[in-house]
């Protein structure tokens, strides 16, 4: 298997009889059972157009709902699509996201040291 | 009776009655504030009804739930206000609010109007159904923060692209 000839090769790094070793590792040279997290990506504001149009209608209106009900609807639309949008696009790229990586690496580790 | 033996009253079901309960004097069991509201509620909307004339009767709802429903409907806020940080500054950003928020904002507002802004000897059922009846009526206290709310919102209506979600 290729997992004993990097052993290897990592051994002969590490070795000083070859004069001095080419590494002087501080941590381990093993992968953690961990995933970094990613950055978020910074989106643009939604429905800010039907906010817009709802404030103008309050401002004409004097605040009072029930005459601005059609604006209000058509606000609540969006921002549900927007929520349902942003929960759907979150974790169907193909790729694990790091939350769902961890939980799995922390189930099924990799064994560093014999049990 | 101990401090808050009311909460041993309601059995684990809604249409359960303990019968053992009953027997106990009325007189040494604490008051049941949810039960106060509702009942004093519709006692205010019977006499307004049996007070008025017969054009204005059907208008009067008597129903104490419909009340609730209706008064934290128009206590609602639709837009609410979020800090963000941009450039140093923050600034209060117009954001959309969702459901949960919503609710929990409404009725901690009429339970935080009833509790500071009311007479000191009037009882919390008392308070909380006068604040109702006027949230219903689109008046009170409560109706005039969430306007002040929305008007905050429109007057910073220009920050509303410092958001990015």
């Amino acid at each position: 298997m290729s997992g004993s000839v990097i052993q290897e090769k990592v051994a002969k790094l590490l070795s000083r009889q070859n004069g001095k070793p080419v590494l002087r590792p501080i941590k381990p040279l093993a992968l953690k059972n961990e995933v970094a997290s990613r950055k978020l990506k910074k989106g643009e504001a939604t429905c800010v157009t039907e906010m817009s149009l709802l404030l103008a209608c309050w401002k004409q209106n004097n605040f009072n709902n029930s005459v601005c009900s059609k604006e209000v609807s058509v606000f609540y639309t969006c921002v549900e699509k927007a929520q349902n949008k942003a929960k759907e696009k979150q974790g169907t790229q193909g790729r694990l996201l790091p939350k769902e990586a961890n939980t799995l690496l922390k189930r099924f580790p990799n064994l560093s040291s014999e049990i | 009776m101990a401090a808050s033996v009311r909460h041993l009253l309601k059995p684990w079901t809604p249409s359960l009655c303990f019968a053992r309960w009953s027997r106990y004097n009325p007189y040494y069991l604490d008051p049941d504030p949810s039960k106060d509201t509702l009942e004093t509620m519709k006692r205010k909307q019977v006499e307004k009804y049996h007070r008025s004339p017969a054009a204005k009767r059907l208008e009067i709802e008597c129903n104490p739930y419909t009340i609730f429903q209706q008064a934290l409907e128009n206590c609602k806020p639709i837009i609410g206000l979020a800090s963000v940080q941009k450039g140093g500054k923050s600034y209060q950003v117009p954001v959309p609010l969702t459901d949960n928020r919503r609710r929990f904002l409404a009725m901690k507002w009429l339970i935080t109007e009833c509790r500071d802004n009311k007479h000191r000897r009037t009882h919390m059922y008392e308070k909380l159904s006068q604040e109702l009846l006027a949230a219903f009526a689109n008046e009170g206290n409560v109706v005039k923060r969430k306007h002040d709310l929305h008007k905050m919102a429109e007057a910073n209506r220009a920050y509303a692209h410092y958001r990015w979600w």
